[in-house]
């Protein structure tokens, strides 16, 4: 009860002026970017419904019009368990004129029987199997090649997908004709499993649901997620598909862009996907993930960075804010720590609870901004529990498991050794500079 | 003591106390005669005339013709299903062997209970293979056939049966073993036969999964590692070099293992242009036509099979009394007989026609449908005796019908004049045309009837 008298009146002393000073990080980048941008982008977005609205149905009627074959390739290993739920999902789309592609990456479990099984039954198209693994862009490339559509959906095996999910993600194109690509949104199909998968429920929602919308108003969406993206045929032959991963969602996303295609989030198209339920699994796919952002955006698309024919504003910034918000602050984090520990240290223990006070406020206020903009928020209510808990994941949790994947990949070039690729491949793409 | 006599080009040679039969053209062969004899020599390449003579012996009503001991004299080149099917080769000068044989095959033909009536015609063959077996002493050895429709010709038993009707051997012999009579032995193969006609004669092929067709593209996919594209192999191929070049990045594939691999291959179908790794086999059955899935296709053991101790007992004291007069279908119907009954009846009805010639005829009627085919053989079956009941019907009481098998049936008219029987094959046409559409579905049946007057003296051709 002391310490909480104490508190106040150390905060009621400090005042307004030197509580910047001491949080300034939180206030300018954190606030300012997550809560501060985010709700005014959304309620901009919001504003503009009525005319979004009528320009969506325009579309939707020209896509019924004309009635496209849309492939719909899933790439993968070892997925045979999931099969027939995804082809279940897809069966039910509301657009049916698609074809559907599976192929299997040198599976080493039911999967080719499965596969085969479902093929024969017409249940899907085409069923390719490799007997050695290739890597998930080599999947996806033999995907493409067989693909007869004017669109491609490409997605991941272990998701499914609302009834309308197809036919909105492909809505988009005919909203307009330079979107090159379209990314779906993606949540969380078992996050009442354990505390880890709840905790990547609210991170979904957050980061993709309601953080795509923001970029990809502003422009600067720079990630097709492999679950659930759309692509024109015409465009991914342009900029030569799939290149090797790890992070090739990012990759493609990337070389649309710079080859002057628009990127476009559809928020109404939804996939669930299953994610991690342990936090060690969850570990090492973040520690991969986060690799891609050294590999992708600080090597391979540098020149982004540097004026060339298809050079945008929209790449530039999008790649600014991933880099800065991910990469800088995240070693600027190390020093603000750094700096509270050396010149703040005797009021250490009012800093820290005053902190952690304020990230779980803007918490708050975002899963509210999550509450009005998701249609599944009765269902999601539980979440709102855990949402305390988010600052310990996303601040410490995920952290240090980008910082980890940074230093390996800056130093070491870890990604090129990632079992998720076969080494033939990673050696390849270390050798010659992907 | 070997004496010769030739008369009217076939000689019969008396050997101490046997009298052979030497046949040596087609047209000496008289099987009248054979009845006397002890056993047949046949001295001749012709493939022919050995189906003829064995035709002839093997399928008579009578065991001691069907039993009798039958040798081929050894010529180059003779046919492995002539061989297999006589009692031994032999030459012309070891008529000591050839007397040895015949009196086992005679001592043991004497022992046996030489039963007339079997409850049906498939036990009937059973019971006649299990005297052969009994009366050789040897094991019934299948042998390979191309021309047997289900590749194998089983010694003695293939002949009791047509063509067309070769599977139910296999069941045949199945029930025999079934039943104890006879044991299998050694596995010599497996065979795989078509579900709608029995025949082992297909061309399995590899057919689209989409549109059976069977115009297929394979290709092995080649995988360029360093920029992950994978595809056909003509999309690596250049026209005016050898060389291949990935369509992605232009790059040179030099060596496989280290710049590319081939982890897979994949089927164009020319007719549809859809793509597969699994094409569907299927089956094109060469007797026919039938096209299916190779799945489709009834797997039978082909096996050496012996004749057990209770086969044994059975051949020697015949079948108990009431067995064969129970089950017997063809008895539901007065008039329609066994084809050995038949033969029989038509024998005498020969004899007679000597005092009163060209009131009767022999009739031979012809149910011809591609749709019968794809029927099993149980509805055959039901198929033959409703057709054998129909026929009947159109006949006078004292009239005789057998069928042969569901599509073929031989009638014997007595006391009609040819009008009559002109007639009376028009409406035996129109009304079994009329019953097989009404059973078969897409029924094309053509119903023929083919009539000779039975005269004395003068073979009816079956």
């Amino acid at each position: 009860m002391d310490f909480i008298i104490e508190f106040f009146k150390y905060w009621n002393y400090v005042g307004l002026g030197k509580m910047i000073r001491i949080f300034w990080y939180f206030i300018f980048f954190e606030f300012g970017r997550y809560v501060v941008l985010e709700f005014w982008v959304l309620f901009v977005y919001w504003l503009g419904r009525k005319r979004r609205a009528k320009e969506w149905e325009a579309a939707r009627q020209a896509l019924y019009n004309e009635m496209p074959l849309i492939s719909l390739i899933a790439p993968g290993k070892n997925e045979g368990k999931n099969i027939f739920k995804l082809v279940k999902s897809l069966n039910e789309q509301t657009y049916q004129n698609v074809e559907v592609i599976i192929v299997d990456d040198g599976s080493d479990d039911e999967t080719p029987i499965i596969g085969r099984n479902l093929e024969k039954n017409g249940l899907i198209d085409i069923f390719i199997r490799n007997d050695m693994r290739g890597g998930k862009a080599s999947a996806a490339n033999l995907a493409w090649r067989y693909s007869r559509g004017k669109f491609l959906l490409h997605l991941d095996a272990d998701c499914s997908f609302d009834r309308t999910a197809v036919e909105n993600i492909i809505i988009p194109f005919y909203l307009d004709p330079e979107i090159g690509g379209v990314g779906g949104n993606v949540k969380v199909r078992n996050g009442d499993v354990s505390l880890c998968a709840r905790l990547q429920s609210i991170e979904y929602l957050k980061s993709i649901s309601v953080g795509r919308i923001v970029t990809s108003y502003l422009g600067i969406y720079r990630i097709i997620s492999g679950a659930f993206g759309a692509f024109r045929m015409d465009a991914l032959k342009k900029i030569g598909v799939w290149d090797i991963g790890p992070g090739l969602d990012g990759d493609i996303t990337v070389k649309l862009r710079k080859s002057g295609y628009k990127i476009h989030f559809e928020p109404t198209a939804i996939c669930l996907t299953a994610v991690p339920t342990k936090f060690s699994k969850l570990w090492k796919q973040r520690l991969r993930w986060s690799r891609s952002l050294v590999r992708f955006r600080l090597r391979k698309h540098l020149d982004v960075f540097l004026p060339h024919r298809n050079w945008r504003w929209g790449t530039f910034l999008g790649f600014v804010e991933n880099v800065f918000y991910n990469f800088v602050l995240d070693i600027k984090w190390y020093i603000y720590i750094a700096d509270m520990i050396i010149n703040f240290s005797s009021w250490i223990w009012f800093l820290i609870p005053m902190n952690l006070a304020l990230y779980m406020i803007a918490g708050f206020m975002q899963q509210l901004s999550l509450s009005l903009w998701s249609e599944r928020s009765e269902d999601e209510r539980v979440l709102w529990w855990y949402v305390p808990l988010m600052v310990f994941y996303v601040a410490f949790f995920l952290r240090f498991c980008r910082t980890l994947a940074y230093i390996k990949e800056f130093f070491w070039k870890a990604s090129y050794r990632d079992p998720w690729n076969p080494q033939k491949s990673s050696y390849q793409a270390l050798k010659n500079g992907y | 003591m070997l004496a010769i006599n030739k008369i009217n080009k076939q000689a019969l040679i008396e050997y101490e106390d046997f009298l052979f039969m030497y046949v040596e053209e087609e047209e000496a062969f008289d099987s009248e005669k054979i009845f006397y004899v002890d056993a047949i020599i046949i001295n001749s390449s012709s493939t022919r005339l050995f189906e003829k003579v064995l035709k002839v012996t093997r399928t008579h009503y009578d065991a001691e013709i069907y039993l009798k001991p039958i040798f081929c004299v050894q010529y180059e080149g003779l046919p492995l299903q002539v061989i297999e099917r006589c009692d031994g080769l032999t030459d012309v000068t070891q008529y000591q062997k050839i007397a040895r044989t015949t009196r086992e095959i005679k001592n043991n033909v004497q022992k046996l209970f030489l039963q007339q009536k079997f409850p049906s015609n498939e036990f009937g063959v059973l019971y006649k293979t299990m005297q052969y077996l009994y009366t050789r002493n040897h094991d019934l050895v299948p042998f390979v056939n191309r021309h047997a429709r289900l590749s194998y010709t089983y010694p003695f038993v293939s002949l009791q049966l047509e063509d067309e009707e070769q599977k139910k051997i296999l069941d045949i012999l199945k029930k025999g073993i079934q039943d104890g009579f006879l044991r299998e032995e050694q596995m010599l193969d497996k065979i795989h036969i078509c579900d709608a006609c029995y025949s082992a004669h297909h061309n399995i092929r590899e057919t689209c999964l989409h549109c059976n067709g069977i115009d297929l593209k394979v290709q092995d996919l080649i995988h360029h590692f360093q920029c992950a594209y994978i595809g056909p192999e003509t999309d690596f191929m250049q026209e005016y070099t050898d060389d291949l070049i990935c369509p992605k990045c232009q790059k040179i594939l030099r060596h496989i293992g280290v710049d590319y691999d081939k982890p897979s291959h994949i089927f164009n179908c020319n007719t549809c242009s859809e793509h597969f790794q699994n094409p569907v086999f299927t089956y094109n059955c060469v007797d026919c036509g039938k096209i299916s899935d190779i799945r489709h296709l009834q797997e039978h053991l082909i096996k050496r099979i012996s004749l057990t101790a209770k086969g044994k007992q059975l051949v020697l004291s015949g079948l108990p009394r009431k067995t064969y007069e129970s089950d017997s279908k063809a008895k539901e119907v007065t008039g329609v007989y066994e084809l050995d009954v038949f033969k029989n009846i038509l024998e005498q009805e020969k004899a007679r026609t000597a005092f009163n010639p060209g009131r009767t005829f022999f009739g031979k009627v012809a149910v011809v449908d591609e749709k019968l085919n794809g029927i099993s053989w149980k509805e055959k079956m039901i198929l033959r005796d409703e057709l054998a009941r129909e026929l009947k019907s159109y006949l006078k009481e004292y009239d005789m019908v057998t069928a042969v098998s569901a599509g073929e049936f031989y009638f014997l008219k007595l006391e009609c004049t040819p009008e009559k029987l002109e007639e009376l094959g028009e409406l035996i046409v129109f009304n079994l045309e009329a019953l097989v559409r009404s059973n078969v579905k897409d029924s094309q049946v053509v119903v023929s009837v083919n009539t000779q007057p039975v005269l004395h003296n003068q073979t009816v051709v079956m």
